[in-house]
């Protein structure tokens, strides 16, 4: 009984303080992120603009205008992905329970990406004609699906980390029902056990079919590649899963509070 | 000549007709009051008895029977029978249980998929120089 008084004064704490823990040191990152991706945005107006006059005169001055504003929009754009793959990692070892392994392979795969903008930037740095900042925006651009497959696969899998927490939650939960059960049978008649059962069964089940649908979602992760579109299709389908996974354990917690219910009165 | 002439009747005086002194005009109250006088008595009489009737029964320790109104009370039934609390839902266990399962549903419940630091930065575009 102590122990699994102990046991539910820790699960508290950890229900109250961990989604603030999971946040909290992200928001700085964040925030870097969202002051970087302003100046992007900045950069894009600007270079828009100096195209849109050397789309028109075709002057030398337009065009060094438009020249300087691509190297700049070029530069920043580096920077805004750079921003957001550290904050990806920011978020890989924030969030609890994900998988060590899993967590190194996203690591790595966004350090890649890290090692190539790094390329890319040097090449920016060299640009001194229109052509070369075309050819370096096609470097990149070559390689969007690349990066956007990364981006996509990390936050899916963050997203099944975080809901991770709360299966683990109500494992916890499941186990104390088990011995509250145990408990309560040897005072509660024997017609009542059959009901208290099937309460735990239902409960039981639920998890069941939250590791099932949990599972396919993170088979998934390695099947957003390709163009664009189709990542965004499959990315949105194994999130809409995610949830449908979540639900399950919605479901679930209020078999708990049924079986709370039943098993407050005794007649 | 002197012409015989018929003795005439001695004229008898009529006798003087006595005319009876008019009655006293008597007055319609006069009448009325001596049945004034036995309805009040009557109703005197009555009065009397019932008044006498009623101290009696009062001394008696009864009262008048009135036509009263007989309310049947039967007791309304609970709306929910009231039920034993089972000893394990007075332990501390299943009240931090019970704690634990609002937290979570409610932890769950407010989860969120769209996390604004999830949204992917879509930004290679080609330059169009």
């Amino acid at each position: 009984m102590k122990q699994l008084l102990r046991i539910s004064i820790v699960i508290c704490l950890q229900l109250v303080l961990l989604p603030t823990a999971i946040f909290a040191q992200s928001q700085s990152h964040y925030q870097s992120y969202l002051t970087q991706y302003d100046s992007y945005r900045k950069a894009l107006s600007s270079f828009q603009i100096a195209k849109n006059e050397y789309d028109k005169f075709k002057t030398l001055q337009a065009q060094a205008q438009a020249l300087t504003t691509a190297k700049t929009l070029l530069i920043e754009r580096n920077k805004t992905l750079r921003q957001y793959i550290e904050l990806l990692q920011n978020l890989i070892r924030e969030t609890p329970h994900m998988a060590t392994e899993e967590a190194s392979t996203l690591n790595t795969l966004l350090e890649n990406e890290k090692a190539f903008l790094t390329t890319h930037e040097k090449f920016v740095a060299s640009i001194s004609t229109v052509a070369d900042a075309n050819t370096a925006s096609k470097q990149l651009e070559s390689h969007n699906q690349i990066v956007l497959a990364t981006f996509r696969q990390t936050t899916l899998s963050i997203l099944i980390a975080r809901t991770n927490v709360y299966a683990i939650q109500y494992e916890v939960l499941l186990t104390q029902a088990k011995s509250l059960i145990e408990e309560v049978k040897k005072e509660f008649p024997v017609e009542k056990h059959a009901v208290i059962d099937r309460w735990y069964e239902q409960m039981s089940n639920k998890r069941t079919l939250y590791q099932q649908k949990s599972s396919s979602v993170a088979n998934a992760v390695s099947t957003i590649k390709g163009n664009p579109t189709d990542q965004i299709k499959v990315y949105q389908e194994q999130v809409r899963q995610l949830s449908l996974a979540r639900q399950e354990l919605i479901e679930g917690s209020r078999y708990m509070g049924e079986l709370i219910s039943v098993i407050r009165f005794i007649d | 000549m002197n012409e015989p002439t018929t003795p005439t009747p001695p004229v008898v005086p009529e006798p003087p007709v006595t005319v009876p002194p008019p009655e006293p005009a008597t007055p319609l109250a006069s009448k009325l009051l001596p049945k004034v006088i036995m309805a009040v008595l009557a109703f005197s009489a009555i009065f009397t008895g019932v008044v006498a009737y009623n101290l009696y029964l009062r001394l008696q320790g009864k009262t008048t029977p009135v036509e009263t109104i007989t309310v049947l009370i039967s007791p309304t039934l609970a709306p929910t029978p009231i039920r034993t609390r089972s000893q394990v839902s007075q332990t501390v266990p299943f009240s931090s249980f019970e704690t634990e399962v609002s937290s979570f549903t409610a932890l769950i419940q407010s989860a969120r998929d769209d996390d604004p630091m999830l949204s992917i930065p879509d930004i290679i575009q080609p330059l169009g120089l």
